[in-house]
């Protein structure tokens, strides 16, 4: 990735994207686990730059880019779709106990 | 005289938030990566008063329309205002540094500090099968502000029993290896339980995006991408004219169902479905 060139600075490479982008996402705030310890936190970019022996900026690139790409459209038209076909159907909300 | 913690406390309550607690700035160090942790936002950071309002009106959940029940949100405009009004006394009535923060993103979906840990600090709460989402035992799902300052304040402890899974949840878990989160949204969710209590879980937030933010900024994006790699005129034009796009931009433009726009995950929590049923009902 090229610094001080103007909007270069941001674009990174396709070929590091597609390297990259699977690994950074699973390290990333994208995936969140929790068994109450708090053992396998997500990274920060910086932590999975790190990891991955790239920078910071350029692991920011690749997650920003893998968070949308990693779904086709379809599934944003999908989940509107499926969300009101629930909605229509769901069962009655539970009274109160 | 009411303590400087209380005299904040009762600002928060007055403005309609229904759980407020105080968490050390010190403590985010074991939990947040450097850079994201109230010293990043607020150099000298001591304490985060963290508090939550009902995120929706509890009508919205008999709503047979999700876009209805996503614009029906109760706290959102009122969590700025509050948080503002707790700087505010922070600044000039205590002579410290305040800086209100509502859960801005650093880049796309990371934000500078995760309010989840803010509430878990200040006691508002625990973690929950159901995306992590902090879970209160009498307010179930909270619509989270805060304001960080430089104050040295007694804080709150973090509660010492996890409010998910409720009793309910674990005696169908027994029965039948299945909890209502895990079933509202098998897209984004995964775990299971072991003696009374999460033994994992997983979010998967990128998952999650199509259906809780249908029409915010990813949304836009995606459907850019696709318009301007669309070699067909006729597709590309139905692409960028049509009722899916249009709403898109309509709703990046009025800030109408950015955000929560799902909730399946979280509808039929025990916890949840007690706090926001009301008693006539």
């Amino acid at each position: 990735m090229t610094r001080g060139k103007g909007i270069a600075m941001y674009v990174v490479p396709i070929e590091t994207y597609e390297r990259y982008k699977d690994e950074v996402l699973r390290k990333s705030l994208a995936f969140q686990e929790f068994d109450g310890t708090y053992a396998r936190r997500p990274l920060s970019d910086g932590e999975i730059a790190a990891e991955l022996g790239i920078t910071a900026e350029i692991v920011r690139e690749i997650r920003s880019i893998a968070e949308i790409d990693s779904l086709p459209l379809s599934a944003w038209y999908d989940a509107d779709q499926s969300k009101e076909a629930r909605a229509g159907k769901t069962k009655a909300i539970p009274s109160r106990r | 005289m009411p303590s400087v913690e209380l005299e904040l406390k009762q600002i928060a309550l007055a403005g309609g938030c229904k759980a407020v607690g105080i968490a050390p700035a010190a403590d985010f160090a074991k939990y947040a990566p450097e850079g994201y942790r109230p010293q990043d936002i607020l150099a000298g950071a001591k304490s985060v008063v963290v508090f939550g309002g009902p995120t929706y009106w509890t009508g919205a959940w008999k709503s047979q329309s999700p876009r209805i029940r996503a614009m029906a949100r109760k706290f959102g405009n009122a969590r700025k205002a509050l948080a503002s009004k707790i700087a505010d006394a922070i600044e000039t009535k205590f002579d410290h540094f305040a800086l209100p923060y509502d859960g801005e993103t650093e880049t796309n979906f990371v934000p500078y500090m995760s309010l989840k840990l803010c509430a878990e600090l200040a006691g508002l709460g625990t973690r929950s099968m159901a995306a992590g989402i902090i879970l209160n035992k009498d307010f179930g799902l909270l619509n989270l502000g805060a304001v960080v300052t430089t104050m040295p304040l007694t804080p709150d402890s973090p509660l010492s029993e996890p409010v998910c899974p409720d009793k309910s949840c674990w005696q169908l878990w027994q029965k039948e290896h299945s909890l209502p989160c895990l079933d509202g949204c098998p897209t984004c969710l995964s775990g299971e339980l072991e003696d009374g209590r999460i033994k994992h879980m997983e979010y998967r937030r990128n998952l999650c995006h199509p259906y809780a933010q249908t029409t915010s900024t990813a949304a836009f994006q995606r459907i850019l991408v696709e318009i301007v790699e669309e070699p067909d005129a006729g597709r590309r034009k139905a692409l960028a004219l049509g009722s899916f796009f249009s709403r898109v931009i309509k709703s990046l433009a009025s800030g109408q169902e950015l955000v929560g726009n799902c909730g399946d995950c979280i509808r039929f929590c025990p916890v949840y479905v007690r706090a926001r049923t009301p008693k006539n009902n």
